[in-house]
């Protein structure tokens, strides 16, 4: 591997990519809808659906630039981000004139489209997905999301995706082949009329539309490239348009042949997927195992194709991944920090041979793509690899190296761990092995599993556990959601069993909220955004004849996120230890001090006192870790008796697991929560992830293994993350990343780790970055589950960055 | 004789030995090295470390519980080390909530460091590491080094020892059989030299060490590379042509200098006499490698941070 290559042809296209600090916004998708939407008021949903994707595939602007040799465009501009109405338009109302000005998350937006998106405002207002689930909710459900203690506002102001649709499938049959399966099915249904038979036919007859307008739409890039190669005087770019403008003819219809065809048809769905709906974490699944068999044919069959070219092809699909954009709300955009797509590939592994045996499923491509990414230090993909025991040194060592080179990636998930819990939870072990990483961390069965497998909608840890120690009253606003009786500041908590015991409460009666609040939302979006294109990329939507939604799913599993995991141990352990053992420290001043957030010298004393002299999660020690995984457990066992809205209408699951990949949602749930019993002031980030509180582990990366190893981690599918920071000198020499690597093993292998991932970047290289972001406007860092470039940050989450121990080695 | 202390026990240690390992720092030792980055580690007694940046303004917790601290500025305390007596250090051990102000020595609990020692034991089995005894001088315990040894060994768990070799050859003759890794500190080979940089006598360390080498497999020679005193090719070449002569010797390190202990001096109330610059040479540590690699009797390993 060569990591200090880059093709000059993608140096420039990513400079151009990289230093648009104010994207624009696009009006044309939201146009398009709303014109389909307003001439046809009698059609049904899916029809609509259908047709306003078709009508704005057909009408876009299409372009093809940066010498690129994928090709594709999400908007009518580089990297400017399309409006989709039909989620929300309430946001917008309130920040069409503030887009540019919202610090880490700007947006240009021109008179012309200022003008014309308020016209598509007008047309959604009250009829948006938003709208319907605030009209369904209870006013208690209305209050407790007003409170900030349950978020689910990027579940009802966007669509769901979160998945992997099936590349494999796809790529074997081509888009004809599938069109084929739908009409197939067309036909089976008409001729078994039930009780849904009706909206199965608007279903596929939806399914029919929009796979023959992808086709049309992948001819009219065919027809542009060869207008451009026609057009064109420099020789090698004639013949690179010729090949794409033939390429997109036959995939159009016909299933790719060659490896660049292969992924240029997978980038055209991935694109589309990010066109029908603006979900994220529209991930890749497997990529180095299905794309393997075209690879192996044009590199080290036939040479067709040279390793350096094929390099270039995926760098170049690596770029167009970049080009994708998301607009969120101000607020929203705080919890996605350097808005991210979180677009996953995934590689490694395993797989099963003839006999049902695992064995390494690492390849020569699995390789490449570590090299493409490895040279390129982009946030996009997000680099996921599976590790389990029979890796070879050699491709982990390769992809230290790729974590030297700073930009937080590969991630690793572990297969010792997914696989078998995956199998506990009634997934075949054929799907289990072919798992993949989905969004940052959280783990599916591409072309399988429904959306969200982690993303639904967050929790408060801490503030419920500050509720807990107040007579059910939350801190921040003073609402009283579910009174009880016991509190700190009367002092009438008789010892720690009372406080876990008044923690199970609030938390059971937050989960059911969650959880009804999803449902409400869920609803929302199976009746007024199905996915067409999506469901018809997932098994079983065709031969089922329904929406991933309504159920079209094998497998249907999902998680909210947790926040303040960390947060929630060591505000236990502290009243464990310093109240209730030792009465160090009294309730009632406990109290006084968090109401106050710990002013005045005895305040700031306390503060100390409750830092210095309890345990703290993330250090080995029993005590604090057996209060967490006790009260989590909780939760989750609470969780164990949920559904979703899916269950019993064909998937297998249909129920929710616990997650703790909560991108950067830490910062502004900490920046609503007051001052926690762990010391921990009010307003400040809580603690990322599953990950320790920042700078609380003092004892290096094997006790932070061992502390994390103790959760239930088989029971965690939303994935349990773990970010470490490792300072650039800590990979030199051979020695270094024979350490690290042996680190990872024994983490995995003995600990069942779920996932880690590395920030290699110095202290002193992030602050100069703080100083003079234009400096070090490449800088990517590891944020939560993915990559971000860190000058794009909120001043907070590069804060909150800085301040994480870091680790040497 | 005091019971034994020690200062810390630090997790994924990675330069004290093979593999990932946790160190036991013992406290205490003989010499007195100008360029020591450990000062808490020299006396064998407790000792008062204080740190003004975390220090919480106008609390005065310490000086209501012990006379002879009192505050020299907002955050800033003034400690007269000299009269701190046992009473004191008792009293102080959970006095500040901050942990501005530190005790720094804890009695050996043998049974609890073992435990802790053993935590590890997975990542010891997969990297080839163990747990390695430091210091100060760790061989001035030597019964507790030998006790916790002998369990490490019981458990299969290898162990290395940092030492300067510095103590009668009783101490360290009974802890060889429990030893697998000896890690000895050779920082010169002029008698006059050596006492004035380490207060110490070289012989006793050459005696020593010449025994030792007799007698251990797994033989590690550690130079630091001090500016002044040893920062010459000609110093360093005679500190490898000794160590070539030394049986199973295979490996030399050479330690470049650093200042990153500086700070705790003042935290300690002493005073610093070394040079405030790390070693900036690398062509001396290449030149020093290139001798002791390509030596005429036996060409050893080498390594520039251990």
């Amino acid at each position: 591997m060569n990591l200090d290559y880059l093709p000059l042809r993608i140096q420039k296209h990513k400079d151009a990519l990289i230093n648009i600090i104010k994207p624009p916004i696009c009006t044309e998708r939201a146009v398009a809808y709303t014109r389909i939407y307003q001439q046809n008021p009698a059609l049904p949903i899916m029809m609509k659906r259908a047709l306003a994707l078709a009508e704005h595939l057909e009408t876009r602007k299409i372009w093809i630039d940066n010498d690129e040799l994928i090709i594709g465009n999400q908007a009518s501009y580089l990297r400017a981000a399309p409006i989709f109405p039909e989620y929300t338009v309430t946001w917008l109302v309130n920040e069409i004139d503030t887009l540019a000005d919202r610090p880490g998350a700007g947006f240009s937006l021109s008179e012309v489209n200022k003008n014309a998106l308020k016209d598509v405002i007008s047309f959604w207002q009250g009829k948006t997905v938003q709208d319907q689930s605030y009209a369904e909710y209870s006013d208690e459900q209305k209050a407790i999301l007003d409170s900030g203690i349950i978020k689910a506002e990027g579940n009802m102001t966007s669509g769901d995706a979160h998945l992997a649709i099936n590349n494999e499938k796809l790529l074997a049959k081509g888009l004809d082949g599938l069109l084929a399966d739908v009409k197939l099915q067309k036909q089976l249904v008409t001729h078994n009329a039930h009780d849904e038979s009706l909206e199965c036919t608007h279903f596929l007859e939806a399914v029919h539309i929009v796979i023959e307008a992808v086709q049309n739409h992948i001819e009219r890039y065919a027809k542009l490239a060869a207008e451009m190669a026609h057009q064109e005087t420099r020789a090698f770019r004639k013949r690179e348009l010729k090949i794409i403008a033939e390429n997109c003819y036959h995939i159009a219809h016909k299933k790719p042949e060659s490896f660049w065809q292969a992924l240029q048809l997978c980038y055209f769905v991935q694109l589309i997927l990010q066109i029908e709906s603006n979900g994220h974490s529209v991930s890749f699944g497997r990529m180095d195992q299905y794309l393997y068999p075209f690879y192996k044919k044009d590199v080290e069959q036939t040479n067709r194709l040279t390793h350096g070219f094929a390099l270039e092809l995926l760098q170049s699909c690596w770029l167009k991944l970049l080009e994708v954009n998301k607009i969120r709300s101000g607020t929203h955009s705080k919890a996605s920090a350097g808005s991210p797509l979180y677009q996953n590939v995934t590689i490694g592994g395993q797989q099963l041979d003839q006999q049902g045996y695992p064995i390494d499923a690492v390849n020569s491509l699995s390789f490449a793509i570590l090299e493409s990414c490895g040279q390129l230090r982009s946030t996009q993909p997000n680099l996921s690899v599976r590790y389990h025991q029979n890796i070879s040194q050699d491709f982990l060592l390769s992809c230290l190296a790729v974590v030297k080179c700073g930009f937080g990636m590969p991630a690793f998930n572990n297969d010792e761990i997914v696989i078998p819990a995956f199998v506990d939870l009634g997934v075949s072990r054929e799907d289990a092995y072919n798992y993949a990483a989905i969004g940052c961390i959280e783990t599916a069965v591409p072309g399988k599993w429904g959306y969200r497998c982690t993303g639904m909608s967050f929790l408060n840890f801490a503030r419920v556990l500050l509720a807990a120690l107040d007579e059910g009253k939350d801190a921040t606003t003073q609402q009283v959601f579910l009174p009880h009786e016991k509190s700190l500041h009367k002092g009438n908590f008789n010892n720690l069993d009372e406080v876990m015991s008044a923690w199970q409460q609030q938390v059971k009666y937050f989960t059911r909220h969650s959880i009804a609040i999803d449902a409400v939302v869920d609803t929302a979006l199976e009746q007024l955004a199905p996915d067409i294109f999506c469901s018809a990329l997932v098994d079983d939507c065709i031969s089922r004849a329904k929406s991933i939604k309504a159920g079209g799913a094998v497998y249907d599993w999902v998680s909210g996120l947790q926040v303040g995991i960390a947060n929630l141990g060591n505000s236990l352990a502290v009243l464990k230890q310093l109240v209730f053992e030792q009465g160090k420290v009294s309730q009632q001043s406990l109290a006084k001090a968090l109401a106050d957030n710990f002013s005045g010298i005895e305040g700031e004393q306390l503060r100390q006192v409750l830092i210095n002299y309890a345990s703290k999660y993330g250090n080995d020690d029993c005590e604090v870790d057996k209060l967490l995984v006790q009260a989590y457990e909780m939760y989750i066992n609470e969780l164990k008796h949920h559904k979703n809205t899916r269950f019993g209408r064909g998937p297998i699951g249909g129920g929710y697991y616990a997650g703790t990949s909560s991108i950067s949602a830490n910062v502004p749930f900490g920046a609503n929560t007051m001052a926690t019993p762990d010391g921990r002031k009010a307003y400040t980030p809580l603690a990322e992830g599953a990950s320790p509180a920042s700078g609380t582990d003092i004892h290096g990366p094997t006790a932070v293994y061992s502390s994390i190893a103790k959760l239930p981690t088989d029971k965690i599918l939303g994935g349990v993350l773990l970010n470490q920071k490792l300072t650039p000198g800590t990979l030199d020499t051979a020695q270094d990343f024979h350490k690290l690597s042996m680190l990872i093993r024994t983490f995995f292998d003995v600990y069942k780790g779920w996932h880690v991932q590395y920030n290699i970047v110095s202290r002193e290289t992030l602050l100069a970055a703080q100083a003079n972001p234009q400096e070090y406007r490449d800088l990517v860092v590891r944020v939560a589950g993915y990559s971000a470039f860190f000058t794009a940050l909120s001043v907070e989450a590069q804060n909150d960055i800085i301040a994480r121990t870091e680790h040497s080695l | 004789m005091s019971a034994s202390l020690f200062f810390d026990i630090q997790r994924f240690s990675t330069h004290d030995g093979e593999g990932i390992r946790t160190v036991l720092f013992l406290k205490g030792c003989p010499l007195s090295c100008v360029w020591c980055q450990n000062p808490e580690s020299r006396s064998r007694n407790f000792d008062l470390m204080y740190d003004a940046a975390f220090c919480i303004d106008g609390c005065t917790l310490c000086q209501d519980c012990c006379s002879a601290i009192t505050r020299d500025g907002p955050a800033d305390l003034l400690i007269d080390h000299q009269q701190i007596d046992a009473f004191d250090i008792n009293n102080l051990k959970t006095c500040c909530p901050a942990k501005a102000l530190r005790v720094m020595g804890e009695p050996v609990d043998i049974h609890a460091i073992c435990e802790q020692l053993k935590r590890d034991k997975p990542f010891y089995k997969t990297s080839g590491g163990g747990v390695t005894f430091s210091g100060g001088e760790p061989l001035i315990h030597s019964d507790c080094v030998n006790t916790i040894a002998q369990k490490m060994q019981e458990e299969n768990i290898d162990v290395a020892i940092e030492t300067t070799l510095h103590v009668s050859w009783r101490k360290i003759e009974k802890n060889i059989p429990v030893i697998n890794q000896w890690l000895v500190d050779l920082k010169h080979m002029d008698d006059n030299k050596f006492k004035r940089w380490t207060g110490g006598t070289l012989s006793l360390v050459k005696n020593n060490l010449i025994k030792l080498a007799g007698q251990v497999k797994d033989l590690i020679i550690r130079v630091p590379v001090i500016p002044d005193f040893n920062d010459t090719v000609e110093e360093l070449a005679l500190i490898t042509d000794f160590s070539v002569t030394l049986p199973n010797c295979k490996v030399i390190h050479f330690l470049p200098y650093h200042t990153l202990g500086i700070q705790k001096y003042k935290m300690l109330g002493l005073r610093y006499q070394g040079k405030d610059k790390s070693l900036d040479n690398p062509g001396l540590l290449q030149k020093a490698c290139e001798y002791a690699e390509h030596h005429p009797l036996k060409p050893l390993q080498t390594s520039v941070r251990g």
